[in-house]
């Protein structure tokens, strides 16, 4: 039944400021990519139709600002997010030193379900660059320590890797919606205490 | 059918054959007063390059010598700010020349004669024929102004209006340089030191006011608190600013021209700002005090409204709002906006706009909506904005919450975290480097 319905993912992209969020984002939706930096304002958000499974959905995008100053707009679009994904520059080694407070400050202010189970995604940008400051086992090793978060090292540069990540950051999305969805569905069994039931029973079964 | 004006009895600083002695006497008279032309710019020689359409030759040449000029005069004197100020003339001029010649199409092309003149500040712009019949009197001699068959001039600035024949010995400067260069409003009520400290002479053009005759009598000025002549005092009246200020008193009272034209061109400047002049005024006004909520209110959407593409798209900022200092910078006032104030329209205007504004945030705007806040304290699903009634903003990290759980709190829980993690990083690194 669920299927039928239009599906909306919200996804969120975090890390530190030049470390290619908004390049990321423009080469998965636009196919573009420029070498020009220009420092996101607040937040902002893209949308791409994609299929999941035989699905289509669409994916809401929010790309974020890594600059400090520019944080003091807020970030109620975390509430609501179906994934997260985290971005570091494989270059800068403080990029990738961020990335636990990058998830904790998410996870206080999305506030999810379950925080242990809330699927991230790990991009590790720009390996078309050298040299290279974190390698890929020491990204994987972070990623096993926080309960194996799927790890992507990307190029929004020569678009390397960037499908695919998306592909799976979407699949990912999708099972975290269908569980939350499952969640309410646990109890089917509804107790309704309406006067409608109530009446009934005084009427015809009073036991007097 | 020239009308016969009354001559003017003192010599003018401007005459027109200006010799050293007159022009060198009154500038000084009033050396501390920078309201006159120093004497050098009164020769004949400069103000010919503005007062008859000058070759781009002629005006090189009168560049050149104002800057000798200027380079000869003290530093900081109002003379040089007069010669700075007329350098800045020439040279728009001679660029004006310089179009012209390119461009047959110039408008200087197309005028048949002398049509604009600067004369001390005024940008006066010669008036066609036949216009208007309404009647209309020289600021300078104050004779009517048949428009018919007079040739009249109009300052583009100040509106100072003037007949051709007063061109070359107008004394009052323009009320645009004033106000400029002033910045303000006079701020106490109606300054009066009395006709002795003003030797018994009209403020502006320093005629003898004797106090015995009845054909001519001293009228005060309330926005100088100086005394006029009739000439230079009409008897017109206008709102006092400082009234406002200190009485909330909206009752108009006499002022002389040149505080009319001075008032009437600042009164939608934003030059007053109550927070700093007399702050108990907002607890004594009620609509001022709502005006000051709401301007502060719409300051805080404009910051969203800004930076945001969808509002930009729409061009929801210049739409809604005609007065930008109105939201742009909200302590300030101009005299306009306090009347409005006083009239109550202000604040339902203001109120129009914060609905738009607010509209747009909170419900129509998927991207602003986003970049609303949640109350960390609470945890509620409510999203808050900085400008909301109940919200409060942490001064370090911009965090927002209620104003009722922040209050509950000893600290931001934001900058607690921030302090936290800052430590464990240090910790972390003094590891690194054990290692």
């Amino acid at each position: 039944m669920a299927t039928r319905k239009k599906v909306l993912l919200k996804v969120i992209i975090l890390g530190d400021s030049g470390v290619g969020k908004t390049s990321l984002m423009n080469q998965y939706v636009n196919k573009k990519f420029s070498n020009q930096y220009k420092a996101t304002i607040g937040a902002d958000f893209l949308t791409k139709e994609v299929i999941v499974d035989d699905r289509i959905v669409t994916m809401q995008i929010w790309d974020t600002a890594g600059q400090e100053r520019f944080q003091s707009l807020g970030v109620a679009f975390y509430r609501g997010a179906d994934c997260c994904v985290l971005v570091f520059d494989v270059t800068a080694p403080n990029t990738f030193k961020s990335l636990d407070s990058w998830r904790d400050e998410f996870l206080i202010q999305a506030s999810p379900r379950e925080p242990e189970n809330f699927p991230f995604v790990l991009l590790g940008n720009k390996v078309d660059l050298e040299p290279r400051a974190i390698s890929s086992k020491r990204a994987q090793q972070w990623c096993q320590s926080k309960n194996g978060i799927p790890y992507f090292e990307t190029s929004a540069k020569e678009a390397l890797n960037v499908e695919q990540a998306f592909q799976s950051i979407a699949r990912n999305a999708l099972t975290q919606q269908n569980q939350t969805v499952d969640l309410y569905n646990e109890f089917p069994d509804q107790i309704k205490l309406t006067n409608t039931t109530n009446r009934n029973s005084n009427g015809d079964s009073c036991a007097c | 059918m020239m009308t016969s004006q009354v001559e003017d009895p003192i010599p003018r600083a401007l005459a027109s054959t200006p010799s050293s002695s007159t022009s060198g006497c009154l500038s000084g008279d009033d050396t501390s007063e920078d309201r006159l032309l120093p004497s050098s710019l009164a020769a004949e020689e400069l103000q010919l390059a503005l007062n008859k359409e000058a070759g781009e030759e002629e005006l090189q040449k009168a560049i050149s010598r104002c800057k000798e000029l200027v380079l000869e005069c003290d530093q900081c004197t109002p003379e040089r700010k007069w010669l700075v100020r007329h350098l800045i003339e020439l040279r728009l001029r001679l660029q004006e020349c310089k179009e012209a010649l390119e461009d047959p199409e110039h408008p200087r092309n197309k005028s048949s004669g002398v049509s604009n003149r600067t004369v001390r500040g005024h940008h006066l712009v010669l008036q066609p024929l036949l216009r208007s019949t309404s009647s209309r009197y020289c600021d300078h001699c104050t004779g009517a102004i048949w428009s018919v068959v007079q040739a009249w001039y109009q300052c583009d600035d100040c509106g100072y209006s003037c007949h051709h024949k007063c061109l070359s010995s107008i004394l009052r400067e323009c009320a645009h340089v004033t106000a400029s260069e002033r910045g303000g409003y006079e701020l106490d009520i109606c300054p009066e030191l009395g006709l002795s400290s003003q030797k018994y002479m009209c403020a502006e053009c320093k005629t003898n006011i004797p106090i015995d005759s009845t054909w001519s009598e001293a009228r005060k000025c309330d926005y100088t608190g100086l005394y006029y002549c009739s000439a230079c005092h009409w008897g017109s009246s206008a709102v006092i600013p400082a009234r406002i200020i200190h009485n909330w008193d909206f009752g108009p009272q006499p002022v002389c021209q040149a505080s009319l034209q001075l008032l009437r061109i600042t009164a939608t400047r934003p030059l007053i700002n109550i927070e700093k002049l007399n702050p108990r005024l907002f607890t004594l006004v009620h609509e001022l005090n709502l005006v000051r909520r709401l301007r502060n209110e719409l300051n805080g959407m404009r910051k969203y409204l800004l930076v945001c593409r969808n509002a930009n798209e729409d061009h929801l900022l210049w739409k809604s709002v005609d007065i930008p200092h109105l939201i742009d910078t909200p302590g300030l006032y101009s005299l306009q906006d306090l009347l409005d104030t006083f009239s109550a329209e202000l604040p339902s205007k203001l109120h129009n706009i914060a609905h738009i504004f607010s509209q747009h945030i909170k419900v129509l705007c998927e991207v602003c909506k986003g970049r609303g806040h949640i109350c960390e304290v609470c945890s509620n699903e409510e999203v808050l904005f900085p400008f909301d009634a109940n919200a409060v903003t942490c001064t370090s990290c911009n965090a927002v919450f209620h104003k009722s759980c922040f209050s509950r709190k000893k600290n931001c829980p934001k900058c607690q975290r921030l302090q936290q993690r800052k430590e464990q990083e240090v910790l972390v690194n003094k590891n690194d480097d054990d290692e």
